[in-house]
C-alpha cells in the first residue's frame, strides 16, 4: 500500500484497519513526534484496553492485559535499544508464541529480526499540514 | 533500624544501607563500571543487573560498614518498572531474606522517588498539617500526589503520553545532541532566549482535565526543528533549547497550580523527587511558585535525583514502622508490579 494522508479522526479507522490483519507484530516506525505513540494508543483502544497508554521509552516495555482474553497487548520501545539482544531478553519471543498483541516503536532500528515473524509496518511521516501525517501500510 | 535496600527498576542496578531516614551508603553500578571494564561498558551488559547485583550489595554493605546480620530488613523495588529488571532485585531481596531470617518490605519506585526529601533532612511530617504535596518528575514519571499521610496517597494529575523527563532528552535528539541530552538541552537553554520561539503549551483551554501532556509540544518542536533546516547556529540553538524548557516547565508549574485550585487544597509543603529536579532552572521556577503560594519545597538532594536505591531504604523505614513488611511463609506472595500505581497498595 502507498503513502496515504490520515488527520487525526482517520487515526481510529488505520487502528481498527492494521489489527483486522491480525498481526503478531505492528512494527511502527516514524520521526520524533510523528504520532507513534498516539496510533498505539488508538490500537488499544480498539482492542478495548482502558488503561492510559504512556510512552515506554524509559521503561522499553509495558504490558497490557487485553479483557475477556488469554492475551497481552504488549507495547515496546527499541529507541534507547543498542542492540537487538536486548528486544530478545524482554522475551519477546515468547510473546509472539503466545500471541500477545505487541506494538514495537522504532522497530527500523532492528528490521532483520522482525523479517521472521507476522509483522505489519507502518511508517508515519509529518504531512504538509500541522495536523496532517503520511502513513504506509506494508 | 537498618535497612539494606535494592533498586533494579529500570537501567541502575543500586543497593544502599540507611537508618530510618539518613543514609548509611548508596551505590550505583555505574560506580563500578571504571575498575571492570576500563570505563567502557559493553552494551550486552548495559542493564544487565545479575552482573553487577553481587557487587552493588558488597559495595553498599562495606561502605556502611555493616554485615548482612546487622540489617533489621531487605527492602526492594516491587514496581513500576520493567519487569525482567525487577524480577532480578526481587529474587536477590528473597534470596538474602531467607538466607538471614530478615523480613522485606516491598517498595515503589515512585514512592521511593517521592519521599527522597526525607533523606538526611530535619523535616519530619508529624510537625506539618496534612496533607502535604509530592512531585515525581524522572526520565520515566510525572505525577503530582497527594500525601494524605506517608504510605496513603492520591494522583492528582499525571502525563498521558511522555514523562518530563523523556520529552527533555527527545528536545535534545531534536536539536542532535547525544540520547539522553536533558542535562545538555539545560545548559543550551541557560544562554537562550526562551521567547524566541513560541510554542503552544499543552493541554491550554483543557486544565480541569489534571493531566499533562509532553507528546504534542515535542511534535510541534520536531516541526519547528525541520522547518529551520540544516546548519542551525549555536545561538539558535540555545534559543530552541530555552523556548522548549520554558514550555515543558511552564506546563508543569501551571498544571500542579490548577490542580491545588480544583481540589481546593491548602498545603504548606511540597515533596520533589525524581531525575529531571537535577535541573537547575526548574527548581527555580519550583521555588518561586512556593513562594507566591507560601508553601514551603523540599527538594530531593542532588545524590538522589536520579535512580537510586537510598530512597527505597527511606520508602520501606516508613514502612517498616508501620509494620508493612513480608515475614519468610509470606514471600511467596511478593511479586513483581510492572504498573504499579502509587495509590494502589499491596
Amino acid at each position: 500500500m502507498a503513502s496515504s494522508i490520515f488527520t487525526r479522526d482517520k487515526i481510529k479507522d488505520l487502528a481498527r484497519n492494521i489489527l483486522a490483519r491480525k498481526p503478531n507484530i505492528i512494527a511502527l516506525s516514524g520521526s520524533l513526534g510523528a504520532g507513534k505513540t498516539t496510533l498505539t494508543k488508538e490500537i488499544a483502544k480498539a482492542l478495548g484496553i482502558r488503561e492510559n497508554i504512556i510512552s515506554p521509552t524509559y521503561v522499553l516495555e509495558t504490558e497490557y492485559r487485553i479483557l475477556n482474553t488469554e492475551h497481552c497487548f504488549v507495547h515496546i520501545d527499541c529507541y534507547r535499544m543498542e542492540t537487538v539482544d536486548e528486544l530478545t531478553r524482554l522475551g519477546i519471543k515468547d510473546r509472539i508464541k503466545h500471541k500477545d498483541i505487541i506494538v514495537v516503536e522504532w522497530a527500523d532500528k532492528f528490521p532483520e529480526f522482525f523479517k521472521n515473524y507476522s509483522t505489519t509496518y507502518v511508517t508515519i511521516s509529518l504531512g504538509e499540514k500541522e495536523n496532517e501525517r503520511m502513513i504506509e501500510i506494508l | 533500624m537498618k535497612i539494606l535496600a535494592i533498586e533494579t527498576s529500570a537501567d541502575d542496578t543500586a543497593a544502599a544501607v540507611v537508618e530510618n531516614t539518613t543514609i548509611l551508603s548508596s551505590v550505583k553500578h555505574t560506580q563500578l563500571e571504571h575498575a571492570d571494564w576500563g570505563g567502557i561498558v559493553p552494551s550486552i551488559a548495559k542493564r544487565d543487573h545479575l552482573a553487577y547485583i553481587d557487587k552493588v550489595i558488597d559495595k553498599a554493605l562495606t561502605s556502611a560498614q555493616c554485615l548482612i546480620p546487622d540489617i533489621d530488613a531487605v527492602a526492594v523495588t516491587a514496581g513500576p518498572g520493567l519487569a525482567i529488571a525487577l524480577e532480578v532485585g526481587i529474587s536477590k531481596a528473597k534470596e538474602l531474606a531467607i538466607k538471614y531470617d530478615k523480613p522485606l518490605i516491598a517498595v515503589n519506585h515512585i514512592e521511593g522517588h517521592l519521599l527522597s526529601p526525607f533523606a538526611n533532612s530535619k523535616f519530619e511530617i508529624r510537625n506539618s498539617k496534612l496533607p502535604i504535596l509530592g512531585l515525581v518528575v524522572s526520565g520515566g514519571h510525572t505525577e503530582l500526589i497527594l500525601v494524605e499521610e506517608i504510605g496513603k496517597y492520591k494522583i492528582l494529575a499525571q502525563t498521558i503520553d511522555d514523562a518530563l523527563g523523556e520529552a527533555l532528552d527527545k528536545a535534545a535528539r531534536i536539536l542532535g545532541m547525544p540520547y539522553p541530552g536533558g542535562a545538555m538541552l539545560e545548559k543550551a537553554a541557560a544562554l537562550g532566549n526562551p521567547k524566541k520561539y513560541l510554542l503552544p503549551l499543552p493541554m491550554a483551554g483543557k486544565e480541569d482535565r489534571n493531566e499533562l501532556s509532553y507528546s504534542g509540544l515535542k511534535a510541534a518542536f520536531g516541526r519547528l526543528v525541520s522547518a529551520k533546516g540544516q546548519g542551525l547556529s549555536a545561538m539558535e540553538i540555545n534559543d530552541l533549547a530555552a523556548s522548549f524548557q520554558n514550555r515543558a516547565f511552564e506546563h508543569l508549574i501551571r498544571i500542579i497550580k490548577k490542580s491545588i485550585e480544583h481540589f481546593s487544597l491548602s498545603t504548606e509543603h511540597l515533596l520533589v523527587g525524581g531525575g529531571v529536579i537535577a535541573n537547575q532552572e526548574l527548581r527555580k521556577r519550583l521555588s518561586l511558585m512556593g513562594r507566591d503560594l507560601g508553601i514551603e519545597i523540599h527538594f530531593a538532594p542532588m545524590e538522589l535525583t536520579g535512580d537510586n536505591a537510598a530512597m527505597i531504604g527511606i520508602a520501606a523505614s516508613f514502612k517498616f514502622s508501620r509494620g508493612e513488611v513480608f515475614s519468610p511463609e509470606n514471600f511467596d506472595k511478593l511479586d513483581r508490579i510492572p504498573r504499579w500505581r502509587i495509590d494502589t497498595y499491596l
